[in-house]
């Protein structure tokens, strides 16, 4: 009775995959991953094991989801950084193992400068687009049969624009030390989420597109150049200031700040101590005063976490003497004194140094 | 490209030690980090235009405070 069932589920399986039902996965093996670029680092991101890992995922899917291939190794890409000179060889494409019946790919992945591509590309000899354009990365794959026999290839050209980016830092841009003009388009999530989409329109079966745009999150250079986690990316907000508040929204919800106006008080006046500062901190004032005579103020604001409903009062110690007053600075003094209050409570102490 | 240290206020705050590194023209840079972990980077001239946190899991009580430390009036008087 089994067998039967086994003999029947194995025609109707044969039967599937003969009327298209069914996809058959054909392997197919990354023979190698060329990449070149002309105007940066950008394709160095293949460099981070854990971007290289999920775009190996990704092409598997993807090429799966198009084609139903399956990729033979879907962990790692067999990535090559060629220089110019080796880039211009032909390369010969060889099977070397023509026993298996896997087809085998080659990708070439190289990145151009706008201005020379869209000059050479006379259908899209655009200089609105060009100037638009960050980079041009052109993707080709080569396929070949267990014969040798090329059975397929394409290509796509991927203009990168810069999109607006709450990001933070300045533009990556000729920052490099070797003195070479160097430019990072995006980063590293961005190159990932761009280059996903172009895959996908590479090997859309009967695809004709041959060009797309796609916008990117620009790189700053505080970025992380090579990120741990292209998944995760920092919070980067941009706070909202009305009236000296600062109001903006993290994880935990909105926050609201505001430093208050900033008051000039004396220590002690007339030989008193003045009220509103621990009984450490005229001690402190009083050694240094038997080093070098002279006289003490306090520059202090409020501090408010509105929506938390704290107020702080921030303290911070100058030396006033004749020179200080006639310079009209009150350099702060060089110990760690320096404080904040919560409720008369001392919460913080700092010292402050100038070029440490 | 190195950025110089300017200003740096570093103590404790609830019994955590805190630095702040300012930096660059304008003091345009801040740095905050809490127990030797960089949780904030600050840009902007008085009050910040963005605010980095690489630490979301900090407090945001201690966040709040650090924040109002380091947009501190009198660190521009300095």
């Amino acid at each position: 009775m089994f067998a039967i069932i086994r003999k029947i589920s194995f025609c109707l399986i044969v039967q599937l995959l003969s009327v298209g039902l069914l996809p058959a996965q054909q392997a197919v093996k990354l023979e190698e991953l060329r990449c070149y670029s002309a105007v940066g680092p950008m394709l160095r991101y293949f460099q981070d094991p854990a971007l290289q890992q999920s775009m190996a995922k990704e092409l598997q899917q993807i090429l799966y989801h198009e084609r139903g291939w399956r990729l033979t190794d879907s962990i790692s890409l067999p990535v090559t950084y060629p220089n110019l000179e080796e880039l211009k060889k032909n390369k010969s494409l060889l099977v070397k193992d023509t026993k298996n019946q896997s087809l085998h790919l080659w990708m070439d992945w190289i990145e151009v400068q706008p201005i020379n591509f869209f000059a050479a590309a006379d259908y899209l000899n655009d200089s609105v687009r060009a100037a638009q354009s960050a980079s041009v990365v052109r993707i080709a794959y080569y396929l070949l049969n267990p014969r040798n026999e090329l059975i397929e290839k394409n290509e796509i050209d991927i203009s990168l624009t810069q999109s607006e980016s709450p990001s933070i830092g300045i533009p990556f841009k000729g920052m490099l030390a070797d003195g070479l003009p160097y430019l990072l388009t995006t980063t590293a999530r961005g190159f990932r989420e761009a280059m996903i989409e172009s895959l996908k329109m590479l090997f859309k079966k009967d695809s004709t597109t041959s060009f797309i745009e796609v916008r990117v999150p620009p790189a700053y250079f505080f970025n992380n150049f090579i990120e741990q986690s292209p998944h995760n990316k920092h919070l980067i907000i941009r706070p909202e200031v009305k009236n000296k508040s600062l109001r903006f929204l993290t994880d935990r919800g909105t926050q609201i700040i505001r430093n208050g106006e900033t008051e000039v008080r004396g220590v002690r006046v007339g030989g008193k101590k003045q009220p509103g500062f621990p009984e450490w901190v005229f001690d402190s004032l009083r050694l240094i005063k038997r080093v070098v005579e002279t006289d003490f103020i306090c520059l202090q604001h409020v501090m408010r976490d509105v929506l938390n409903d704290k107020s702080y009062e921030v303290k911070f110690f100058g030396i006033s003497n004749e020179s200080t007053v006639s310079e009209g600075a009150f350099p702060l003094v060089q110990k760690r004194m320096h404080l904040i209050l919560h409720e008369n409570d001392t919460i913080a102490r700092f010292l402050v140094q100038a070029k440490p | 490209m190195k950025w110089e240290t300017n200003l740096q206020l570093t103590g404790t705050l609830f019994g955590q030690s805190f630095a702040i590194r300012v930096r660059g023209n304008f003091n345009y840079w801040k740095d905050i980090w809490l127990n030797d972990q960089l949780i904030m980077r600050l840009q902007g001239r008085n009050l910040p235009e963005r605010i980095m946190i690489k630490d979301p899991a900090v407090d945001p009580i201690m966040m709040n405070l650090l924040l109002l430390l380091a947009t501190s009036p009198v660190i521009d008087l300095l």
